[in-house]
């Protein structure tokens, strides 16, 4: 019989999901810009290794500072 | 970040110029704005146009302001500071209400009109937007948005709207 998690263990794992997603929601604007294309260069990066092309809208967007 | 700053005065600026009578960020940015950010690729921009004679609406002001500025323009989006911005004339009352009752929130040192939470789950619910992605657009700022629940209910009643 494999091991299973306890119950007091498997809510602390989604205790501590639940904490990280609150801390992604708090960040400011500025942050959460860059959260976004942060999140864009993955996606694009993962798009070329599938063999896509992606269209001329996909490309992240460039930080300029 | 300037590109995206670029693009956000750009609006304001839009809005100077009389272009635009006045505007609020939608979408997938708006969305990250209230809750988690998520991958978006472009700006969607609510507008509503000042007072014209006749009733057809067109947005070719807002190509032609775009062009004189140097801007370029790609399948209906206006590209400023290399992001891509759509923008959306206000199609109803529910639109209208969500431009007029838009958050001024601060970006640097750019002000950006942002459509509420609760106008953004009206939206996502409302007619053919209901797509199930918007669906669940809605649902994560309805459980994790802050949201009103009065106002949210009052939308939802008054345009007959729900989950």
């Amino acid at each position: 019989m494999p091991a299973r998690p306890t119950e007091e263990l498997l809510e602390s794992i989604y205790a501590s999901k639940r904490a990280l997603h609150a801390a992604y929601r708090a960040l400011s604007l500025p942050e959460k810009v860059r959260q976004v294309m942060e999140l864009q260069r993955i996606d694009y990066a993962l798009r070329l290794q599938r063999g896509e092309t992606p269209e001329w809208w996909q490309r992240p967007w460039e930080p300029d500072e | 970040m300037a590109s995206f700053e670029t693009a956000l005065r750009a609006l304001n600026t839009m809005k100077e110029d009389g272009v635009i009578a006045d505007y609020a960020v939608a979408g997938g940015m708006a969305q990250g704005f209230w809750v988690e950010a998520i991958a978006t690729y472009d700006l969607d921009v609510l507008v509503s146009l000042p007072q014209a004679e006749g009733i057809i609406v067109s947005l070719a002001p807002i190509y032609e302001w775009a062009k004189k500025r140097g801007y370029g323009m790609l399948a209906e989006h206006v590209v400023i500071g290399e992001i891509p911005v759509q923008f959306l004339v206000s199609p109803g009352a529910l639109t209208d209400e969500a431009i007029e009752s838009a958050a001024t929130l601060k970006f640097g040192d750019t002000t950006i009109r942002v459509v509420r939470p609760e106008y953004l789950i009206a939206m996502y619910l409302h007619g053919s937007a209901r797509t199930r992605q918007r669906r669940e657009r809605a649902a994560v700022l309805r459980d994790e948005g802050n949201i009103d629940a009065s106002l949210l209910g009052d939308l939802m009643t008054r345009f007959h709207l729900e989950f």
